[in-house]
């Protein structure tokens, strides 16, 4: 159904060979996963197929892409989509609509299909996917996993054979995941010819017929489904890669040691987006030096509006926060707390990375040389005149981080750093934690990845109905399985 | 499969009436004509059964209205002065706003992107226009919400994003803002353009609509009753 031969692209504004004489073909009704480091070319790969390199992001392209024995490269993206339709990482970005049913019928509309034959491929999708329950409902009232479940019969409304997928997993959490598998079971037993490009490999292992690993634009290996169920996660970790048997992982470092007296205290928080409805019901904390917190929850419990509470950006409606015994007042807190969004491109403002980090800060006594030696301590003093928007997402979350260095912020709060990273990313991520915290400060991590806890983390609260529920020092990877099976 | 709520009335019927006001508010700046022209939208958010920002809209449009009407008629000697003069600027000005964005609440409430392309590929305008303004429109919402985080993010970094900081420094602020956004906004583009063209939005054949895109007896009504009413408030005297 695919055919890939020795296909070569080079993007018009690089130098270097994104894919360099790659070869392979997908058979009808397989489900083959590529993988590989961040940059290694899987995306590339992905546009090549579905035609928007070289038509949408231009460059020099050799070698053949064949979908169902066509060759593509007269073909414009819309005539492609319709033997190959893409899933794209993130949902929201696919939506042109506000709601679900139009939300399907959109390419089919522009493809000029009758209306007869639209609600037969509507009929049909959603019997395929069970989406009965979704179809009246607005796009934005849906889970992470709904929504990525939506963008998949969106694509599937084109009646092609084959659907392309570029990590679909990335924005999602445990439950979401579960269901993304179910749905691509489901499709690859109805007969689809799936091509999965993705860094999270585990819940993939077990209905996938390959796995093909690029490096450097090439493809060094490949394994079989068999081979794959008895891989050890750190032959792929070696490669820089996610594992496959997700509750294989063992802890990285020592579980949290409880200090004698806390750093910060959470006393009765409460809070609400509307009135008479509180997310946060009395919630109770108390956060020590050392700790490197997993703060794990279904979405939409309120972890983030928690680490926007402990950082002052929201103030709560009863409740305490006190700092070393004495209350910390909203408007006070974001000189102690740090918080680096999920998003970390929205909170670089200067023209430089060293302009980036004075600011805000410039009329403390020896900011200058203060500035460069911690940019020197985080690993940026060669990027320090650069554009922050030119580093790469590893080095943006220090440039945030060293400006608590800078300021000696006392808890730090992460918001989903490694979503979409590959294991060298998410390691590098693990150690910058770890350095920010030491012994005397704190870190919290709102999170969603079991390896990056074991990796990171020495302490495990989940968030349940507005209220602490389980709060454990992490020493035994298994009552965290049993979060992930059980609450998440 | 029932009918959706509220969108009787098609999005080229909006455009036309938007294009009106504007004539008409060029062609006569008279409280007539501005009358008119909320009674006009209020049919519209009526028809889309758009209650609650019927009700809003009328109360704030009323006030205004009443407002200019006090300050300029009525010579009320403690009303004369500076303050109260430039309010009366302002309630002159937003009386002229309300209408359009009347309209463009019915826009975002009613019509789906799908309903505005079809719409506006039977105005037989070119697919690069029509694609550029389905993004724009597409776009806005992830805008507002860009907009939130990044002044959240400028306040974790310490900058005053207070009424006060931005009249102190209003094009250091215009910074902050606008360089993130750009940013984020190439990114936006980028994937919503992928996604726009995988979906087959540049196919060159006849585009269909499953929402029934056609203009009704209802859309030929007001628009009959648009250009009787803005041209007979262009020649009476009310207020």
């Amino acid at each position: 159904m695919i055919q890939i031969d020795e296909l070569q692209y080079r993007y018009s504004d690089s130098a270097v060979w994104a894919l360099r004489e790659t070869s392979f073909s997908v058979g009808n009704g397989e489900l083959i996963v590529l993988t590989g480091r961040s940059g290694c070319g899987k995306s590339t790969l992905f546009r090549c197929i579905n035609g928007l390199c070289p038509n949408f992001f231009e460059g020099e392209k050799a070698g053949g892409v064949f979908l169902m024995g066509k060759d593509i490269s007269s073909m414009r993206i819309g005539d492609i989509s319709k033997m190959a339709t893409s899933v794209f990482q993130n949902p929201e970005s696919q939506f042109f609509t506000t709601d679900v049913l139009s939300d399907l019928v959109y390419a089919c509309e522009n493809y000029g299909i009758s209306k007869e034959n639209i609600q037969a491929r509507v009929d049909s999708v959603v019997a395929l996917l069970s989406l009965e329950p979704l179809l009246g409902r607005k796009l934005a009232e849906l889970s992470g996993g709904e929504k990525q479940k939506v963008a998949i019969a969106s694509a599937l409304m084109l009646n092609a054979d084959i659907l392309l997928m570029d990590e679909p997993s990335s924005n999602l959490d445990y439950q979401s995941i579960r269901l993304l598998k179910d749905t691509l079971a489901g499709l690859k037993a109805e007969g689809y010819t799936i091509l999965v490009i993705e860094h999270r490999l585990y819940y993939l292992k077990d209905i996938c017929d390959r796995l093909i690993v690029l490096e450097n634009g090439e493809i060094v290996r490949t394994y079989e489904r068999e081979s794959l169920a008895v891989l050890d996660n750190d032959a792929l970790h070696e490669q820089g890669l996610r594992g496959v048997h997700l509750f294989q992982n063992s802890v990285r470092g020592s579980p949290a040691q409880s200090a004698p007296d806390p750093l910060l205290t959470l006393e009765g928080i409460c809070f609400g987006y509307q009135k008479g409805t509180d997310i946060l019901q009395g919630l109770d904390l108390c956060v020590y030096p050392g700790d490197r917190i997993a703060l794990l929850g279904k979405n939409g419990c309120g972890k983030t509006t928690m680490g926007k509470i402990l950082c002052g950006l929201k103030k709560e409606r009863r409740g305490l926060i006190l700092l070393n015994g004495t209350p910390l007042p909203s408007g006070h807190r974001s000189r102690i707390v740090s918080y680096v969004m999920q998003n970390v491109d929205f909170q670089l403002f200067g023209c430089s990375v060293f302009d980036d980090l004075l600011l805000g800060n410039e009329k403390l006594p020896d900011i200058e040389p203060r500035a460069h030696d911690v940019l020197s301590e985080l690993g940026l003093s060669e990027q320090e005149n650069q554009h922050p928007t030119t580093l790469s997402m590893g080095q943006k979350q220090r440039l945030v981080v060293a400006a608590a260095y800078l300021l000696n912020k006392r808890v730090n709060i992460f918001d989903e750093p490694t979503s979409g990273l590959d294991y060298d990313s998410m390691m590098g991520v693990c150690d910058l934690i770890i350095s920010v915290t030491g012994r005397e400060n704190a870190s919290v991590v709102i999170t969603h990845d079991y390896e990056f806890i074991l990796s990171a983390c020495n302490r495990v609260v989940l968030l349940e109905d507005g209220l602490i529920t389980e709060d454990f020092p992490l020493s035994d990877p298994a009552r965290l399985e049993k979060i992930f099976q059980n609450h998440l | 499969m029932s009918k959706r709520k509220g969108t009787v009335i098609d999005f080229r019927t909006i455009l036309l009436l938007d294009l009106f006001y504007m004539l008409f508010f060029l062609l006569s700046g008279k409280p007539e004509v501005v009358a008119a022209a909320f009674l006009l939208s209020g049919t519209v958010l009526f028809l889309a059964e758009l209650y609650a920002a019927l009700i809003r809209y009328t109360v704030l449009f009323t006030a205004l209205f009443l407002y200019y009407h006090v300050i300029t008629n009525l010579r009320i000697s403690f009303l004369q002065g500076t303050l109260f003069s430039v309010l009366g600027v302002a309630a002159f000005i937003i009386q002229r706003i309300l209408p359009f964005l009347m309209l463009a609440v019915m826009i975002r409430d009613r019509k789906n992107i799908s309903e505005i392309t079809a719409s506006l590929e039977r105005c037989r305008l070119p697919k690069g226009i029509i694609l550029s303004m389905t993004v724009m429109l597409r776009h806005f919402p992830s805008m507002k919400e860009d907009l939130r985080i990044i002044i959240e993010a400028m306040k974790l970094k310490g900058i005053d994003t207070s009424w006060r900081g931005v009249l102190l420094h209003p094009i250091r602020m215009l910074e902050y803002v606008v360089v993130p956004m750009l940013f984020r906004s190439l990114r936006t583009a980028e994937e919503f353009s992928c996604a726009a063209l995988v979906k087959g939005i540049e196919h060159p054949e006849h585009r269909s609509s499953y929402f029934g895109v056609r203009l009704r007896p209802l859309d030929g009504l007001l628009f009959t009753a648009a250009v009787l009413s803005l041209l007979v408030s262009m020649q009476v005297h009310v207020f």
